[in-house]
């Protein structure tokens, strides 16, 4: 029997790897321990029957929600007979997997793996954050395993600096695993051919309803020349591009059903209302 | 038939109100105040009876603790093991004990046939000649488990029974909230909510600690009526159907001698789950039962190094503690809450706690702006200076724990934060003088439930060691007297009922032997509490 300790800051896909591997299990008995069913939601399809504490779910799986005592309820689930495959625990958003695992190895005796999942688009804000970022820094030190998620919205090179600097923050290697995409993206570019007012431009996309799940590029602003611009799941950041860097066309990327490149292409238009061209270059 | 009305005639009476500070007489009509002056001046009203039992004594406006823990009523079935002389709800006078020995012997003495277990509360190894081995509480009883809480809530020594029932008795798993002795096993001391929670699981104790049953709120309120409070918060309650029942059904009795604010305890389940709560609950207020506050913690206890603090950190160089809530969830609350009009008290008791609440409470009132709000920072230990100021212009109110000032303020100069944050710690001085709503608290279980103590902290920063914590921090008598009566009422949005003694309001009385403005403010704690009035009702003190 397995047992691992999904951590990870709020938002970045714990529910979601629990689903997906809950969808995987393939006649393993997996039991799931959340602490309340108030922050996660379970496939809905998943669920066979409910009580206070414990959902039954298909192919003899269940979701129980510990509450306080996390220990109490581990110690049922592993003396369940019969035994469980695999034993996930879905720790809060500002919980340390390592210290979850000290308790548990300490109560129970049992050693557990600790597996961090990260959100490769927020990661590296969330270090440096004033508040949570020796949190998450922990979150990330002490893990077993890193699970990358949001990957797809991040090019190549971008997914390799990552995983390099996701590497350097570490004392020895961990595995690290990017998360298959939850779903479809969509992805359009538009070449801005004239100089635009490049912050009314980004206001405008991060304010998209459904938003992009992110957008970049290189533009050329009226008065301030080249900046950079990205925004990621509706904040905006606005820079100077770096020394060299030629313009590049805005790279927008969204969830299928959820995107809306022709919203954007009328953004950039209205924009660039002296008659800058402009042109959808590539939608997948 | 017109109402029978009473006037109280007292030897004075400091009303709270700015506009009578000071008056003889009280006309009281159906349980609320309807004159306010000199007997003379009353004639107007009518017929009345003149009710002279208060003729020796000093009248203020009920007291109103602004946050204590229902739980409390459990804890005084459980055997007191602190250091200083505490009352129980009953009017039994609990020694404060300094040796071990006598410790144990209370304990053995408090093994009763057919408990499960000896339970301890309130031990302060601080204070105490020497601390408990696993051994030693074995002597209180060999078979069943013995538990001693410490005051700080942080830390407990158990015997080996609790040890086995705990599962921890043969780990082998190093940790350092389960230290061991010479032989390699556990001393019996369980450091930290990371070990001492589950084995209170195991054991079988929470419960004892965190539901009040009726019986248990019945007890509640006869602590807090015996030091004065007319209206008493309970601030943090899962307000689940049988906690919120045994709330409903003990304060339906007439008799009930305080009125309580209940605030639902919102960590868990979504805003929105949250907000329906309130509302379902809100909506089985009753005059004597208010529901429908919210609270949130952010942090743990500076004491017990879980709060979080700003750099420079922890004065010996701990690490920072913990967050109980993410940013986004604390945001995510308090627009959910300024949407819907439901108040936030926000338990932040380092300095990075608060300063992330007002933070995000300033992002949120962007985008959900509301006038009068009164959202509160509660404990709120370290603020300073330009975080008081920022409160005030969010129309925020701060309710201080002044009672830590004599508990802890020594370790908190020696180990904790250092002197010079101690020193401001609980900045009562700052927030009069700047005008940031306050009140001050005891926290009880925590520390004592007794206003005119927690006031005397306020005033004289004196810690238990007998030094002067920050005396420019000090505030005057009256300010203090305003804070436990009109300044918790403002921040439970009750001031328009409670918290003065003027025409209008409910007829709540705190009934003083002595006159606080008369003594010297180091005996501020030592006045006497008579009784009191509660909806115009007499509740001589049991």
């Amino acid at each position: 029997m397995t047992l691992t300790i999904i951590g990870g800051y709020l938002g970045a896909g714990k529910t979601t790897l629990v689903n997906r591997r809950l969808r995987a299990a393939q006649g393993r008995r997996i039991a799931v321990l959340v602490n309340d069913f108030g922050e996660v939601n379970v496939d809905a399809e998943l669920v066979e029957g409910r009580t206070d504490d414990v959902l039954r779910l298909t192919g003899g799986c269940i979701c129980c929600s510990f509450g306080a005592d996390l220990v109490g309820a581990l110690r049922r689930v592993l003396a369940h007979d019969p035994p469980y495959d695999e034993v996930l625990v879905e720790a809060s958003g500002v919980a340390s997997p390592s210290a979850i695992a000290r308790t548990i190895e300490v109560f129970l005796g049992r050693q557990a793996r600790r597996l961090t999942v990260v959100d490769a688009t927020r990661i590296r804000a969330l270090v440096d954050d004033r508040y949570v970022g020796d949190t998450v820094r922990r979150q990330l030190a002490d893990a077993d395993e890193l699970v990358l998620t949001h990957g797809e919205t991040l090019d190549e090179e971008e997914l390799a600096g990552l995983r390099a600097w996701l590497a350097s923050r570490r004392l020895e290697p961990v595995p690290i695993h990017a998360a298959p995409a939850a779903e479809r993206f969509l992805r359009c570019a538009v070449s801005v051919e004239r100089p635009v007012d490049v912050a009314a431009l980004g206001a405008a996309i991060a304010a998209l309803d459904p938003p992009v799940e992110r957008a970049k590029g290189i533009l050329r602003d009226r008065s301030r020349g080249l900046l950079a611009l990205q925004v990621v799941r509706g904040r905006l950041e606005l820079g100077p591009a770096p020394v060299g860097a030629p313009a590049t066309a805005l790279v927008c990327i969204g969830l299928r059903g959820r995107f809306d490149a022709a919203a954007i292409e009328a953004i950039v238009a209205g924009q660039a209302a002296d008659g800058g061209s402009v042109r959808r270059a590539l939608a997948q | 038939m017109p109402m029978k009305t009473t006037v109280y005639a007292a030897r004075r009476i400091l009303t709270m109100d700015s506009a009578r500070p000071e008056a003889t007489h009280v006309a009281v009509r159906d349980g609320r105040i309807v004159g306010v002056g000199s007997l003379d001046g009353l004639a107007g009203l009518g017929p009345h009876d003149l009710d002279e039992r208060f003729a020796d004594a000093v009248l203020l406006p009920g007291f109103v603790e602004g946050h204590t823990h229902s739980d409390a009523g459990n804890v005084w079935q459980l055997c007191y093991c602190g250091s200083f002389d505490r009352i129980g709800p009953d009017g039994r006078r609990w020694r404060g004990l300094r040796r071990a020995a006598d410790v144990l012997d209370r304990l053995r003495a408090a093994d009763r046939p057919g408990e499960p277990l000896v339970f301890g509360w309130g031990f302060d190894p601080l204070f105490v000649d020497r601390g408990f081995t696993r051994e030693d509480l074995d002597r209180a009883s060999a078979d069943k488990p013995v538990v001693v809480m410490h005051a700080s809530g942080h830390v407990a020594n158990v015997n080996t029974a609790a040890l086995r029932v705990a599962g921890l008795l043969d780990s082998k798993a190093r940790h350092d909230g389960l230290p061991r002795g010479p032989d390699g096993l556990p001393t019996g001391e369980l450091r930290g909510v990371e070990i001492l929670l589950p084995a209170a699981h195991a054991l079988g104790i929470v419960g004892a600690l965190s539901g009040t049953d009726e019986a248990g709120a019945w007890r509640f309120a006869q602590l807090a009526a015996r030091v004065g409070i007319t209206t008493v918060t309970d601030l943090g309650n899962l307000l689940d159907e049988p906690r919120s029942a045994a709330l409903l059904a003990a304060t339906a009795h007439d008799d009930f001698p305080v009125r309580i604010v209940s605030a639902l305890m919102a960590m868990d389940g979504s805003p929105q789950e949250v907000i329906a709560h309130a509302r379902a609950l809100q909506a089985r207020s009753t005059e004597r039962l208010r529901f429908g506050s919210l609270k949130i913690v952010l942090d743990g206890s500076i004491q017990g190094f879980s709060a979080r603090l700003r750099p420079p950190g922890y004065h010996d160089g701990a690490p920072n503690g913990l967050w109980y809530m993410a940013p986004e969830q604390v945001r995510g609350l308090y627009e959910a809450a300024l949407r819907t009009g439901f108040q936030v008290h926000a338990h932040a008791n380092g300095d990075e706690a608060a300063e992330l609440a007002l933070e995000c409470l300033e992002v949120a009132l962007a985008r959900c702006p509301r006038a009068n709000h009164r959202y509160t920072l509660q404990h709120a230990q370290m603020l300073d200076r330009a975080q008081l100021e920022r409160m005030r212009r969010l129309g925020m109110g701060a309710n201080f724990f002044a009672n830590h000032l004599y508990y802890w303020g020594d370790v908190h100069v020696a180990r904790t934060i250092g002197p010079e944050r101690a020193a401001r710690m609980n900045p009562c001085g700052t927030a009069l003088e700047l005008g940031v709503p306050f009140s001050i608290h005891s926290d009880e279980p925590v520390t004592p439930m007794a206003p005119l103590f927690t006031a005397w902290c306020a005033v004289n920063r004196t810690t238990a060691r007998g030094e002067v914590l920050g005396p420019a921090e000090r505030i005057p008598v009256a300010a203090a007297l305003h804070a436990i009566t009109l300044g918790s009422a403002w921040l439970l949005r009750l001031d328009r009922e409670i918290g003065s003694i003027e025409a209008g309001k409910r007829a709540d009385f705190a009934v003083l032997e002595e006159d606080p403005l008369a003594v010297p403010p180091q005996r501020l704690k030592d006045i006497a509490v008579r009784g009191t009035v509660a909806g115009g009702r007499w509740f001589a003190r049991p």
